[in-house]
């Protein structure tokens, strides 16, 4: 056989031609990202899951055959804090963006707000002035307050600053505004939301924001106006807020509004009355005038009642086992002997019906003692409430779960170790026991109040009650849930979305209404779908 | 897109147009034959080398960090028809790439498979020396899988879809077997360059079917893979 040899030169030639093409063109930086823990949030039609490395949050709504239909929403970067309306009609995330800010492509932080319903969009974004990290969202969903927390770490930072964005208005000029609290050392430590009060001019909103020493009262109707500040102390002595308690008092008057500052481990409340301004200078209409009312001691917790006598403060005192009820207006307090430490009460009036004259009914519970009571406050004869009922149960309540309507006349007491549970009835006046397996069970009650759902975090165990008769269907999932979120479905119903924490997220979908694993779908690495 | 069009009509313009071109010379060919015409009708090709493709579709970020891909690639076919230094073959190929990545931590596979036949248009310019452009029509199939700590199974995704290669090259043939003026093999380095064109294929990913599992699962939707782009392909071919 002869051969040909080649010369040196077509050698050369064609090794070139045959070189590999260099690699060139760079991915995405998300698929270099390994899968952490994301913040998960059931809104009225999809859930939502904030995937911070891939700057987006991704929502699942859910179409009529239980399969999902995600949409991915971009984000900004710096990831803070993120929060739904309590409607579940929106989410909020709040962003840092990048920090510094070092050239023009760099993000300033943002207040997103996005779509909670089943198409789910950006509604708008605010421009925040400073990276903050601490939100809190208004309990009737219409103001956002941006607020620093122990997660800001500037270099200088002025912890009195918030922001507040009014949510139903779109970003602008005076939208957000932010603000500065006038100070005499504190810093906000919390923030409440009052309801609309009868104030001397007009009727409107407060911003409550309680320090480590004092409290301030803002005006959401125009926070620019800045705070008017309720000192607690002038004498030196430190008095730490922590709870406050509205009254809008007669509605009819709109000089008889009042907060009551609860202090801790002090017997003394601090009732302030909304009067009439009469100062020009003010660039407020009312005037915060504060007097120290006594309980029996230390409250744990405090409500306003109405009493056949008239508007009360009423104060659970568990170190007497009593309720201390002090008229706002004279200070004389008179006390209800309860038999039993309380440390927590609510108002169940409108749901158990109040007496003739429109006195109260309030729910106590505890955390310390296996007793719940219902305490009538009309008055009889030598006493000033009507009647105390007890109930006595197996275990402590720690946490009390509302039910919306229809079965609002139900509530859910948790026992501290998340495996006792008890449906009160407050009608009825029943508690029936509903025992779990295990510890540390989650409940969360469906937001048509027809059924709540059972879950311990990391199990494969996944329970719904249904309220009308309280019979439990059990399901053992493929994969450990984490958490889990009713929604509403594309077409009409509601699906269950259980969410399990494995690898890039999974999700098992249930309807809702008629529960089944036959019906189930199941989704595996829902993170790595609907990305860019 | 508009670029794609005019790249690949300009391609297969010389495709068809070199075969015209060969009839043209084909009379001085034939009067007095010369050692560019040495080789035989039908002459088998075989080749065996690479096709490599800088593919810059969001598709194929799962699997792989670069926009490179390089395929081992086979390919077989008669010449048809040789007119003085101008011939026509035709070609079948094979094509395929196993692609292993990490899509956020977990692991990611792509097999791609490409399927072609074509005709390519030569020029014999020298003796060693040949010149060519091809068309290759082919079928795609793109065969995905992701592991998932959180299924018993991987995901697995396969569709099909179409491609199009429109290339140019130059063969050197480096040996040859036999008498110089009528060889009885020829030994080839050929080196290509050109585009690739494809259809988009989704890339929707659920859980391997199981016989013994009744579940119902949802699929998740990766980015469409488009398995298109310049390419070029390297190979060792023998000509008999």
């Amino acid at each position: 056989m002869k051969t040909n040899l080649p010369g040196h030169r077509s050698l050369v030639i064609a090794s070139l031609l045959t070189a590999l093409l260099p690699a060139c063109g760079e991915r995405d930086p998300v698929w270099d990202t390994a899968s952490v823990a994301v913040s998960a949030h059931g809104l009225q039609g999809s859930a939502a899951f904030v995937d911070v490395l891939a700057e987006r949050v991704l929502l699942t709504p859910v179409e009529k055959d239980l399969t999902l239909s995600p949409v991915s929403v971009p984000m900004r970067r710096g990831f803070a804090s993120s929060a739904t309306t309590p409607d579940g009609s929106a989410l909020l995330v709040l962003a840092r963006g990048d920090v510094p800010r070092e050239g023009p492509d760099d993000q300033g932080p943002g207040l997103a707000m996005i779509d909670g319903g089943a198409s789910p969009r950006l509604l708008r974004t605010y421009d925040i002035s400073d990276p903050l990290s601490g939100l809190a969202v208004d309990p009737e969903g219409h103001f956002a307050v941006i607020y620093p927390s122990a997660a800001d770490s500037s270099f200088v930072a002025n912890p009195n600053e918030l922001s507040i964005v009014d949510l139903a208005k779109p970003p602008g000029a005076g939208n957000p505004t932010s603000l500065t609290l006038r100070s005499f050392g504190g810093r906000p430590q919390s923030l409440i939301f009052t309801p609309t009060l009868g104030l001397p001019s007009a009727a409107r909103r407060l911003l409550v924001v309680l320090t480590d020493r004092d409290v301030g009262l803002i005006d959401l109707s125009d926070p620019a106006s800045g705070d008017v500040t309720v000192r607690l102390s002038t004498t030196g002595d430190r008095v730490a807020p922590v709870q406050v308690v509205v009254s809008d008092g007669d509605p009819t008057r709109n000089d008889d509004a009042r907060l009551a500052i609860r202090l801790a481990n002090d017997p003394s409340v601090i009732l302030v009355d909304l009067l009439a301004s009469t100062a020009s200078d003010s660039a407020h209409d009312f005037k915060p005038t504060p007097n120290v009312v006594l309980a029996s001691g230390p409250p744990s917790d405090v409500a306003f009642v109405n009493t056949d006598g008239g508007l009360r403060l009423a104060a659970l005192v568990p170190s007497k086992q009593s309720l201390s009820l002090i008229d706002p207006a004279t200070g004389i307090s008179k006390d209800v002997a309860l038999g039993a430490p309380f440390e927590h009460l609510s108002l169940v009036t409108g749901i158990v019906g109040g007496s003739a004259s429109g006195a109260d009914v309030a729910l106590l519970w505890s955390a310390s003692s296996p007793y719940v009571a219902f305490v009538a406050l009309g008055s009889t004869v030598g006493k000033p409430y009507k009647s105390v009922e007890r109930l006595v149960l197996e275990q402590p309540v720690a946490r009390v779960i509302d039910v919306p309507s229809p079965n609002d006349r139900l509530k859910i007491l948790a026992a501290a170790d998340g495996k006792a549970f008890f449906v009160l009835d407050l009608i009825a006046r029943t508690a029936s026991p509903i025992v779990a397996s295990s510890f540390g069970v989650n409940v969360t009650v469906s937001p048509d109040g027809e059924r709540s759902w059972l879950l311990a975090p990391g199990g494969y165990d996944l329970a719904a009650l249904e309220l009308a008769n309280l019979h439990p269907q059990n399901f053992t999932l493929a994969s450990p849930v984490q958490e889990a979120f009713e929604i509403g479905r594309r077409g009409g119903g509601s699906a269950l979305v259980a969410v399990h924490s494995l690898g890039n997220l999974g999700l098992t979908v249930l309807d809702a209404e008629h529960p089944s694993l036959e019906t189930a779908v199941q989704y595996h690495s829902i993170l790595l779908g609907s990305l860019r | 897109m508009k670029v794609h069009s005019l790249l690949g009509g300009a391609l297969l313009a010389a495709t068809i147009a070199l075969p015209l071109s060969a009839r043209a010379e084909e009379v001085p060919s034939a009067v007095a034959p010369s050692p560019r015409s040495a080789s035989r009708v039908p002459e088998i090709n075989l080749a065996l080398g690479f096709r490599s493709m800088i593919m810059p579709s969001i598709g194929l970020d799962p699997f792989s960090a670069s926009n490179a891909v390089s395929q081992v690639s086979f390919v077989a076919g008669p010449t048809l028809l040789k007119r003085g230094a101008f011939s026509v073959a035709a070609l079948a190929e094979w094509d395929y790439v196993r692609i292993k990545g990490t899509a956020r931590a977990n692991e990611a596979r792509l097999v791609l498979h490409r399927l072609g036949v074509g005709l390519e248009s030569r020029f014999e310019a020298a003796r060693r020396l040949t010149f060519f452009a091809k068309i290759a029509p082919a079928a795609v199939h793109l065969g995905g899988s992701l592991t998932d700590p959180g299924s018993a199974r991987p995901l697995v995704t396969g569709s099909w879809s179409w491609a199009l290669d429109t290339t140019a090259g130059a063969a050197f043939m480096f040996s040859s077997t036999g008498p110089r003026e009528a060889p009885t093999s020829r030994f080839w380095l050929t080196g290509e360059l050109g585009y690739g064109f494809a259809g988009m294929s989704d890339m929707v990913y659920k859980p391997e079917p199981q016989e013994d599992d009744p579940r119902i699962y949802g699929a998740i939707m990766l980015p469409a893979l488009r398995p298109a782009g310049a390419l070029a392909r390297g190979s060792v071919a023998v000509s008999f």
